[in-house]
This record gives structure tokens, C-alpha cells and sequence, in this order.
């Protein structure tokens, strides 16, 4: 009887994972990991007579499995999309950006910018939407397992120590996420996920929108930003900064005078802590 | 207790948990609002590294109430790339904080040259990678200072190379290493299934005394071939593994599998009930078989679902 040439073990799997994993299925995954590998499918694996080869297995299983793992990351932006176009470019995806972490919770986290260059340049606001709706439905799953404020004291109150020549420093709480969106968004979300397929609401007209999404007792939440507001807090996220020099840059973005930005903070900034947005030192 | 004695008590001196399920973000509501009803669970553990969302919260609850085993889908053992280091420190990090009975995983590969398949894709069972996987399995439990509980696949291709049968490879490794095994019931009868080979010879030929744990699942019978995909009832001939793997060990947890199509969870509960008579022998011969259409093996997606409080 024929014993099969030894290969070695990093061969074998890198034939197995190009049949498994190329575009097109098994048949066209075999003819590839030939072509790249120089071993055939019997070369590979033991075959039955009369028996057809079972790789196929894997590879239907390999894009199922990730394609069901998109639709639930990305539940709104399915029933936009419509399932057919929305698995079009899933299945893109996976194929043009396959997975590399141990989870995947980490499999959409480039969904949106693929979507993005995924369209003609200068394809107008219109195309603009499903990314964006793509960007708030992976900001919502990363705010939803981020570290919260559950496990901590609640936030004191606002300290001004800044009115006498001392220190008020704004943190984001580490599960906020922030973003500017040029459509908006929240309501459409809302009135999207709990309406049927066939009774899904209008797509709302373009036009400027500042969100922050967060996360209190588990629960997440999303709040409309005025812009000041987003740029206090995204000069915040980005350098736990001091609310003298997070103002300054607000108010630079905004065209706003600094002290302005610096009243309506002393008024917002309280309510932006109740509701998670903003917290306390560890 | 020594490590003679450890590597010569059943179950590598490891508890006698009873019966489980997979604790699953579909059933938090009702097991926060109704106990446990089980005597212990198990957990993904990829579900829950670097999770601090409401999952890990319920986790919290939970582990206070009955042990929790964590099950991994993604140490990829057999993998010909080197072991992730900083996965296995976040899976040491999280047992320093759930402190699970025992970790689990499975002989299996699950990606190569850093892509992650994220299935349990088969070994080439030879001596090559015998040595391969034993070197390794020595490293994790070298790392995670604890047996290494691993897993016997489902399987639908074989690889040319193969010299021995799984249940060889299998015993040999534990022997070797000193790692438990995680006997699952439901997958030797689905690559008995599909390999033709005999399922009771397969559980016999084992290191009884490694055995720590079974766990139980219903295929999806698409005709020449079972696919593993944990969504059905157990069906009797896997119920009947199921009680000779019992007998052979002389007791050992056991944890009821569904992840595609779950139930609710007195369902499931219902289901696992029927794990006492059938060590007694007592099931019955007739259990639906779900839909053949769209089967997929190790269902994953079930975890991603939006739970909140």
C-alpha cells in the first residue's frame, strides 16, 4: 500500500486553511491550495471510494459562521442594507480581511472602513449612510464590553477648583465612545431595530450630528452632542485633559468664545456625568 | 495531594461537578431571576476576555452560586504557529479571576500563519504531530500551572498522513503530558459516523482515569454525513455513549451543549434531566432530527448577541 509522503505540519495547514478559507467555495479553495502549496487534495487527505471529499464542510461553515457573526454585529445596518447586499459585502470582508484574533468580538472592527473604500470616490452623502450607520452599530458592541462605571463610586460632584487658579480635569468614562456623524442617526436606530423588514422608517436627510454613546448599570444609552460638546470631550478622550485647555480646543473647533465654552461646560458637564459620559478619577 | 496520586485518581483528582449547560446571554434574565437549576456551568472563555460588559456581570453572579468551568475555542494546540502568548496570559488572567474548576479547549488547530478559521479543524494524527501537540501542551500547562483538559473533535476529513486513531493519539497524550481529557459523546459518535469506525470501541480504548468531564450535544444528520451543531435534542445513540462513558469512569460532570436554535432554558433543563436516567440506561429510542438545510459545525454566533440588563 502507498504511504503518503510526510509533510510537514505547517504545509498541511497552510493547504488546509487556503482550501477552507478562498473565495468561491471548496472546489475552487482545492485548486487553489495546489497551486499554492503543491500538494493535491489526495495528497492531503484520505478518501473514501466513491465518497465525495468533505472540505466543503469547512469552507461553507467557515463563511456562515462569520457572516452570522456580522449580521449580529451589525443588525440595523442588515435590515438597511437588505440581507442580500449586506451579505454581498460581508462575505467580501471576510474573504479580503480574515480574522487574526482569538475573538470575534474583534471580527467587525473594520467593517465600516471597508464599506467606505469599498465605494467610488465622490459617491455623494447618500453612500455615506450605511458606513456611518456601521460606525455607530461597532461603537455601540465596543461601549457594551468596555470597562464601565459599574464597579465605581459615583461621580462627584463638578470641582471648581479651576475659578481659583487650580485644576478641574474632564475624563471620558473608558466605555464612552464619540462620534461625528454627518447623518442623524439616533432616531433612525431606535425606530430601525424594533421595526419589521418590510416596515422599516425613511432614511433620515443628511445633516450634522454629534453623539456619544455610553453606558450606565449595563445599559447603554445615546445622547445627541451640541459640537462644543463633542470636542470638550473628544479633547478629553484623547488626553484626560484639564477643562481650561479641553475648552480652549472646543472652542478653536466651534468658533466659540473660550469663557462661553467654559459657562456652558460648568452647566453640562454635571449632567454629562449622570449620565455616564464623563466620570471621576479610578 | 501528590502528583502520583493526582495522575492516579479518577478525573485527575479534579471534582465530580454533576450536571451542567453552557451559560448563554439567551437564558441570563431567567437564571438571574430563577437560580441556576444546574450544579455547575461552563463558560467560553473568548466570550469572556476583555469582556466587562453585562455578561461578565452575570458571570459574577453566577460563579458566586455554582462552580464554572471555562472552555476555550481558540487556544488552537495543534496549530503549526507558535502559541499566543498574550491569549493565553488574558485566559490566565481571567481563571485568576473566575477561578474555574479546570480549563478546557480542544485537540484541534483552529488557524494558521495568524489567520484565526475560528473552527476546530483537524490534526494529522502522526507521530510528528504528536510531538508537536505534547511539547505544547506541556507549555500551556507550564503557563496556566494546572492539567490542560483538552477536547476530541468532530471531524469530517481524515488526513492522508495519519497513522493512528484519534482515541490512540488522544490516550497518549494524556499519559504523556499528564492533561485531562474532555470526552464528548456527541462528537465520537459523529466521527464514528463519519470516518465508519466504532464509537464504543473508541470511548473504551481510552485513559479512563483522565477523563474529567463529557459533554453531550445533538447533531444535525445530513444524511451520508452528521455535522456537529449543538442545536437538537441528544438523540439515543449518543445517550447511549453517554451512559457507557459513565460506567467506564466510574462518574464524571457532565454538561449538555446548545448553541444554535437554543431552547428556552427550562428546555434545556428538561433535556439535561434526561442525563440521569440515561446513566441508568433508561432513554428513549426516538428523539427529533432537526432540519438537514444550512447545518453549520461549532456554532460560535450565539454569543454575540445584544444582552443588556
Amino acid at each position: 500500500m502507498h504511504k503518503p509522503e510526510q509533510q510537514p505540519l505547517a504545509r498541511l495547514q497552510a493547504w488546509f486553511l487556503t482550501a477552507m478559507t478562498a473565495p468561491g467555495g471548496a472546489r475552487r479553495g482545492i485548486e487553489l491550495a495546489q497551486h499554492h502549496h503543491g500538494l493535491s487534495q489526495g495528497e492531503v487527505l484520505k478518501s473514501a471510494a466513491g465518497r465525495q471529499a468533505r472540505l466543503h464542510i469547512y469552507a461553507d461553515g467557515y463563511v456562515q459562521r462569520l457572516l452570522e457573526c456580522l449580521q449580529a454585529d451589525f443588525p440595523v445596518l442588515r435590515k438597511t442594507m437588505g440581507a442580500e447586499l449586506f451579505d454581498f459585502f460581508a462575505r467580501a470582508y471576510v474573504w479580503r480581511h480574515p480574522s487574526r484574533s482569538p475573538t470575534l468580538y474583534d471580527l467587525g472592527g473594520g467593517f465600516a472602513d471597508f464599506l467606505a473604500a469599498s465605494q467610488p470616490a465622490g459617491g455623494g452623502e447618500q453612500l455615506r449612510f450605511p458606513v456611518e450607520l456601521a460606525r455607530l452599530e461597532r461603537a455601540r458592541s465596543e461601549a457594551g464590553r468596555a470597562p464601565g462605571l459599574e464597579q465605581r463610586a459615583p461621580p462627584p460632584m463638578l470641582d471648581l477648583a479651576w475659578l481659583t487658579g487650580g485644576e478641574t480635569r474632564i475624563r471620558l468614562a473608558p466605555c464612552t465612545r464619540l462620534l461625528a456623524l454627518s447623518f442623524p442617526l439616533q432616531a433612525f436606530w431606535r425606530e430601525a431595530q424594533a421595526a419589521p423588514d418590510d416596515a422599516m422608517p425613511p432614511q433620515p436627510a443628511p445633516g450634522p450630528g454629534h453623539v456619544a454613546i455610553a453606558r450606565l448599570h449595563y445599559r447603554l444609552s445615546m445622547h445627541s452632542l451640541l459640537p462644543w460638546q463633542f470636542h470638550l470631550l473628544q479633547a478629553a478622550s484623547d488626553d484626560a485633559g484639564s477643562l481650561q485647555a479641553c475648552a480652549l480646543q472646543a472652542a478653536r473647533e466651534c468658533a466659540l468664545p473660550v469663557d462661553q465654552v467654559l459657562a456652558d461646560a460648568m452647566l453640562w458637564l454635571p449632567l454629562a456625568a449622570a449620565a455616564g459620559i464623563t466620570c471621576g478619577e479610578d | 495531594m501528590t502528583a502520583a496520586n493526582t495522575l492516579a485518581a479518577p478525573r485527575l483528582g479534579l471534582p465530580h461537578l454533576g450536571l451542567g449547560v453552557g451559560l448563554r446571554p439567551q437564558h441570563y434574565q431567567h437564571i438571574l431571576e430563577h437560580g441556576p437549576q444546574v450544579d455547575w456551568f461552563e463558560i467560553i472563555s473568548e466570550n469572556f476576555i476583555d469582556n466587562h460588559g453585562y455578561g461578565r456581570h452575570v458571570l459574577e453572579q453566577v460563579a458566586a452560586q455554582v462552580p464554572i468551568v471555562m472552555h476555550g475555542v481558540s487556544l488552537s494546540i495543534g496549530s503549526s504557529d507558535p502559541l499566543d502568548l498574550r491569549y493565553l496570559a488574558k485566559l490566565r488572567q481571567l481563571a485568576d479571576q473566575v477561578r474555574p474548576a479546570w480549563i478546557s479547549d480542544h485537540l484541534c488547530w483552529t488557524g494558521a500563519a495568524s489567520v484565526n478559521s475560528h473552527d476546530l479543524l483537524p490534526l494529522p494524527l502522526d507521530e510528528a504531530s504528536f510531538r508537536h501537540v505534547a511539547a505544547r501542551v506541556h507549555q500551556v500547562q507550564d503557563f496556566l500551572q494546572r492539567p490542560l483538559i483538552l477536547e476530541n473533535p468532530s471531524t469530517y476529513v481524515e488526513f492522508a498522513s495519519s497513522s493512528m486513531p484519534e482515541w490512540e493519539f488522544l490516550g497518549r497524550l494524556a499519559e504523556d503530558t499528564g492533561c485531562g481529557l474532555l470526552l464528548d459523546v456527541n462528537n465520537v459518535h459523529v466521527s464514528a459516523h463519519n470516518h465508519g469506525y466504532d464509537a464504543a470501541h473508541y470511548i473504551r480504548q481510552l485513559p479512563h482515569r483522565h477523563i474529567v468531564q463529557l459533554h453531550l450535544a445533538g447533531p444535525t444528520d445530513c444524511g451520508e454525513v452528521l455535522i456537529d451543531t449543538h442545536d437538537a435534542p441528544v438523540p439515543a445513540a449518543v445517550w447511549r455513549l453517554y451512559a457507557l462513558a459513565q460506567r467506564l469512569t466510574g462518574g464524571v460532570s457532565a454538561l449538555l451543549e446548545w448553541d444554535a436554535n437554543i431552547p428556552p432554558y427550562p428546555q434545556l433543563l428538561a433535556e439535561l434531566a434526561k442525563a440521569r436516567a440515561a446513566e441508568r440506561g433508561e432513554f428513549s429510542e426516538e428523539a427529533p432530527l432537526p432540519p438537514a438545510r444550512g447545518a453549520v459545525s461549532s456554532p460560535l454566533g450565539f454569543h454575540l448577541r445584544d444582552v443588556h440588563a
